[in-house]
């Protein structure tokens, strides 16, 4: 308990945030380098074909993990607005900035690999579904809160406001994953469950998985690296920024 | 086939048709065209992710040294007027 509590008071040094952020963004950097391409070279090329759907199933090996870690990343970004609102702690702003363009593009993905999916297999390229408008709803939050902070130019303002954005639209976030069971809908129930067998074979979920823990790890790495260029603007006039300009600038 | 449709499907069955000259891996049964295209926006998706922190703090160092030949030139000016 002690150790969690110096370890969020800590989160609040920005110093010591950019530092420790560096050596866990190279270490998801190297895993999603060796999971991404292992689980994309076992789905496309390994894995057997669906008997219903043939190879256009194969689709779901970059479409399920973007669309998992566009909700997991708004979920990020409601917690982290919560705990801005709640302890005014400085790096819940910057992981919330930062996630959202993750997060906008890993819903886009969602939402272009499931309608190029949706064209042979459902014959339309977009269908008014209880799942794909959620997921188009989640979409626009992410803009919405991009276009939010972008108009405010007070900096407290800026994140107070943002953070709150993102806390009610954690709203959507059960909306999208129950859609499938509130609602007819064309879309399929969720491929991976906490208290379920999987429905599929393991030679076929098994890469699915890969790909799913690949695409967190690169999340990670990519959230760690924005938040070490993020901390070190905001503190440019600061002597650890200042100190670190210098030895990159000679180096 | 590909002549009875019209539009985006036509590229996509063309597209189909074209990578199926590469093989059964290529192919997909005829979906080639949907499964690859999804694959390559979600490769272009990764490598924009991938370039923009770097782009960002390229920029935060390029802003940086500005600043300090400036502070350095200033330092000069200043000595030689003393």
């Amino acid at each position: 308990m002690g150790m969690l509590k110096t370890f969020w008071h800590r989160l609040g040094s920005p110093p010591w945030m950019y530092g420790i952020a560096r050596p866990w963004m190279w270490g998801f950097g190297v895993l999603a380098a060796v999971l991404i391409p292992a689980g994309l070279i076992w789905g496309l090329f390994i894995a057997p074909p669906d008997y219903q759907q043939s190879d256009a199933f194969r689709i779901i090996y970059v479409h399920v993990p973007t669309a998992i870690l566009a909700q997991s990343c708004y979920l990020m970004i409601g917690i982290a607005g919560f705990v801005h609102l709640v302890w005014r702690m400085k790096l819940a702003d910057v992981v919330l900035q930062e996630a959202l363009v993750i997060g906008a593009s890993l819903t886009a993905l969602a939402l272009i690999t499931g309608s190029v999916w949706g064209r042979p297999m459902w014959g339309t390229w977009w269908e008014w579904d209880a799942r794909t408008t959620s997921m188009l709803i989640l979409l626009f939050l992410y803009f919405g809160i991009y276009a939010l902070r972008e108009a405010i130019p007070r900096p407290d303002s800026r994140a107070r406001a943002s953070a709150l954005l993102a806390v009610v639209g954690l709203i959507n976030i059960p909306i999208i994953k129950y859609s499938v069971e509130w609602w007819r809908t064309l879309h399929q129930p969720s491929t991976f469950s906490m208290v379920e067998q999987p429905k599929m074979p393991a030679e076929m979920y098994l890469p699915l998985l890969v790909l799913v823990l690949g695409f967190y790890a690169f999340m990670g790495a990519v959230l760690l690296a924005r938040i070490r260029v993020e901390l070190l603007n905001r503190e440019s006039g600061s002597s650890w920024a200042q100190a670190e300009a210098r030895r990159l600038l000679s180096s | 086939m590909s002549n009875q449709l019209s539009g985006l499907d036509r590229v996509f069955v063309e597209l189909g048709e074209w990578l199926c000259g590469f093989g059964d891996g290529a192919c997909m049964s005829g979906y080639g065209a949907y499964v690859w295209l999804s694959v390559l926006v979600t490769v272009v998706a990764i490598a924009i992710n991938i370039w923009l922190p770097i782009r960002a703090r390229r920029r935060w160092l390029a802003r940086q040294r500005d600043e300090h030949e400036l502070r350095a030139a200033q330092a000069s000016g200043d000595r030689a007027d003393a």
